[in-house]
């Protein structure tokens, strides 16, 4: 009975392992960021957006700090963030450029290492396996904890698709993978050990994933795979029992639930048990016909009777089958001909505008059950039609992007003119502020004070910081010496004008001793003037220049930001039929690929049909020969 | 029909896919690569207008000599879930914002928001930050902070901050000026 099922499971294995880990060809965040802190503003903002996976926002503002200088603190970081976030857009020949720039010019291993990784991956996701593992090979020495795993299991991919499984062993076994990745390491490890010949250690590492804990849904469904293959290849090892026990923790609403319901069923079948394989193939059929494994079931249905002896049921099932995959040729057909008729892209082009957020074709669960949608779930499993649904998507983006900048790039023109009459109303006032010579008058007023001081702290000149008052009263006292000096020349008597010196003597006194009790603070608060009025003119300065630099933007700055306006209206002009070219070329090539699928799918139901119908005719025979069945 | 004789046709199917398929691949493979490397080059282009459109918006609407940026980050923040950010400057509300969960997780993860860029004379200015959310326990939880800036002819970046202070376990709300 092995080689009845032998053929599934093969290409099961096959395509399981391919896919082994396929999680990591998402660019995970925290590779591309290292965990250090923000020291610029603006890189935080860019990783904002990034973290948010709007990567067309983080791009463009990368590329505008970038250009603005703000962000030199990350150098080169700011090139490894610019690289995967070009990576995770989907711009793989950008990324590529930038990496490649880093490696040239950069001699630090690190930098070099992230490199390294990033042209394993762009190689990898394009399909470029030997070119893979030549950058995967130079990443080398101490690699940063951050990408270290990333790199561990890119590698252990890597061996495994291009058949190199001790490798992918080599690379993993012994690791103590990080709790988040774990589960990741241990099911590529399980399938190295399988594909080179251990299959038993391989199975004790797969159980291993499916005892950890799970905390998301990508977890349980990396769960669900690991249970599948260790199923499938129990089976293949013809230990269908142990089989049994891992087939039985796959979730029934997974992605793997009809694939291990008809496993199951297989399992079942080969220890001779059809009734018990019939419980798992008959749940299939309840679900959508949409999907191999459901297909596949209809078949295994009236084999198991067959095998049970109930040939009726037998028959009845076939009937079934070969009505059912009739029904499903015929909507093939039907979402063929809708596809070819351009209602596939008025659908798609429906959802993005009920659904304009990113992401919107990830919302499966929604599309409508019309002919033309009714596979987009199926197709959405082939890599280029993937690809080609997320260009569609960036393409619709990108003209309206350019659409709405055309639309209001006049506001700018508008703004412009606004600042050009502002300009002209204020720029008279401002000039009369800040005339040469009302600067320099105060500048010439500040060089007189400063020497002033300088003059009277050098020569202990205390009565120099004498306030108002006091000067006032010296200068009367001055006035009084003289005429006291006129009188003594006209010998106005002695006695009476020797005592009024000797007062005046004392006033002058007691006015210097005030001023010299107070000279340490009136010296530091004349400093302290000084300083301001030092720094206001500084101030005048620099407004003068700033107005100065607002003329002169005026004068060329004006004229400037007309001709970028101008300039940037002409390349938006002139991208947008471009962008309208390749998006025409990306329906028809989306039309295409569609049609691909849905025809090979055809191929297949077509063929399961001549099968049961076949079958049907030998199951005839068989109750015809064997009399009315017993109902149990 | 046995079952052997199913899984033979199978293969048989599969195989004559296989080789329908290839017949055309090469062809749709070839466009499928040609149309990709296409629109590469055009999302690098739009992406440069982008750029270019952005630093124009910036330099026209909020020259260096006017301008001011207030930022937000979470550092840590595990004593504090952020609702909404209310952002006063001289008493005059210029933003309010109220964030979404995958905001809230980008700004947990190191992203810096930029929550509103503005235009302010020089001189000197009040900027009062009101932050909503829950604090520690779950309960509601809305404080303030405050700063008085100093604007001079450069733009003038700040940091509203949301930190953990440990040993009390209450987060902390510091605003940082960036020179």
């Amino acid at each position: 009975m092995f080689s009845l099922i032998y053929p599934i499971i093969r290409s099961f294995l096959l395509s399981i392992a391919v896919f082994a880990c396929s999680s990591i060809v998402v660019i995970q965040a925290e590779t591309i960021v290292k965990k250090n802190k923000v020291k610029d503003l603006h890189y935080g903002e860019v990783l904002f957006h990034f973290f948010q996976e709007d990567y067309f926002t983080s791009i463009t503002h990368l590329l505008a700090a970038q250009q603005l200088n703000r962000v030199s603190h990350h150098r080169p970081d700011d090139e490894l963030l610019l690289g995967g976030l070009d990576l995770s857009y989907g711009m793989h020949h950008e990324a590529g450029r930038i990496f490649q720039r880093l490696l040239d010019e950069s001699s630090d291993d690190a930098v070099k290492n992230r490199a390294y990784y990033y042209l394993a991956k762009i190689s990898y996701q394009r399909g470029y396996l030997a070119q893979a593992a030549q950058f995967a090979e130079n990443v080398k020495g101490a690699v940063h904890e951050d990408i270290f795993s990333e790199v561990k299991l890119l590698k252990s991919q890597i061996y495994l698709d291009i058949g190199q499984p001790q490798n992918a062993v080599a690379v993993l076994d012994g690791w103590k993978a990080p709790k988040d990745v774990r589960a990741y390491a241990l099911h590529n490890l399980g399938i190295a050990h399988i594909r080179s010949g251990e299959v038993e250690d391989g199975i004790a590492k797969l159980k291993k994933v499916s005892r950890l804990k799970v905390r998301n849904q990508r977890q349980l469904t990396l769960r669900d795979k690991t249970n599948l293959v260790a199923g499938l290849t129990l089976i293949q090892q013809q230990d269908p029992e142990k089989a049994q026990s891992y087939l039985e923790n796959i979730r029934l609403s997974g992605l793997y639930s009809d694939i291990s319901l008809l496993t199951m069923g297989w399992a079942y079948s080969e220890q001779g048990d059809y009734q018990k394989a019939l419980t798992p193939w008959l749940e299939l059929r309840n679900r959508r016909l949409t999907t191999t494994p459901v297909q596949e079931g209809l078949l295994a249905i009236a084999y198991g009777y067959g095998q049970l002896g109930l040939n009726g049921r037998a028959v009845k099932s076939y009937e079934d089958a070969v009505h059912l995959y009739q029904v499903e040729s015929t909507r093939l057909d039907e979402s063929i001909a809708a596809i070819q008729d351009g209602k596939f892209i008025t659908a798609l082009l429906k959802k993005t505008q009920d659904e304009p957020l990113l992401g919107w074709f990830w919302s499966l669960k929604s599309i409508p059950a019309v002919p033309e949608m009714r596979y987009l779930a199926e197709l959405m499993a082939d890599h280029q039609f993937h690809e080609a649904i997320k260009n569609f998507r960036d393409l619709i983006f990108l003209q309206n992007n350019l659409r709405d900048w055309l639309d209001n790039i006049y506001i700018y023109n508008t703004m412009l003119e606004t600042r050009k009459v502002r300009y002209k109303k204020n720029a008279p006032t401002a000039e009369v502020a800040i005339k040469e010579s009302v600067i320099n008058r105060f500048e010439r007023k500040y060089q007189e004070l400063d020497n002033q001081f300088y003059q009277a702290t050098q020569n202990d000149d205390v009565l120099a910081f004498a306030n108002q008052d006091e000067i006032l009263q010296l200068k009367r006292i001055e006035r009084i010496e003289n005429k006291l000096t006129k009188l003594a020349e006209k010998e106005f008597p002695g006695a009476e004008l020797k005592e009024l010196q000797t007062r005046l003597k004392i006033l002058k006194g007691r006015i210097y001793w005030q001023v010299l009790q107070e000279y340490p603070d009136r010296r530091w608060q004349a400093q302290k003037n000084l300083n301001q009025v030092a720094a206001e003119l500084n101030n005048l300065q620099a407004v003068k220049e700033s107005i100065g630099g607002v003329k002169h933007v005026a004068k060329i700055g004006f004229a400037g930001f007309e001709y970028r306006i101008e300039e940037l209206r002409e390349r938006i002009e002139r991208a947008l039929p471009r962008l309208e070219v390749a998006y025409k070329k990306q329906t028809t090539l989306l039309e295409r690929l569609a049609v691909r699928e849905l025809l090979k799918r055809r191929l297949v139901m077509q063929s399961y049909h001549a099968q049961a119908k076949l079958a049907l005719a030998q199951a005839y025979d068989r109750a015809t020969l064997d009399g009315p069945e017993v109902q149990e | 029909m046995s079952g052997r004789l199913i899984i033979f046709l199978m293969t048989v199917v599969m195989t004559g896919l296989s080789f329908a398929a290839t017949q055309e691949d090469p062809r749709l493979d070839d466009e499928f690569k040609s149309l990709d490397g296409r629109v590469q080059d055009l999302k690098k282009e739009v992406l440069e207008i982008n750029r270019d459109l952005y630093i124009l918006e910036e330099e026209l609407l909020f020259p260096s000599n006017t301008q001011i940026a207030v930022f937000v980050s979470v550092d840590v923040g595990e004593f504090f879930d952020l609702d909404s950010v209310q952002v006063k400057l001289d008493d005059k509300i210029v933003a309010n914002y109220l964030y979404t969960k995958r905001e809230v997780e980008a700004l947990h993860r190191g992203g810096v928001q930029q929550l509103y860029l503005g235009n302010i004379a020089s001189g000197e200015h009040e900027l009062v930050a009101i932050f909503v959310g829950k604090g520690p326990s779950g309960r509601d939880y809305r404080r303030g902070a405050n700063v008085k800036v100093e604007k001079g002819l450069g733009a003038k970046y700040l940091e509203l901050k949301i930190t953990d202070r440990t040993i009390k376990k209450q987060p902390d709300f510091v605003i940082k000026e960036w020179q």
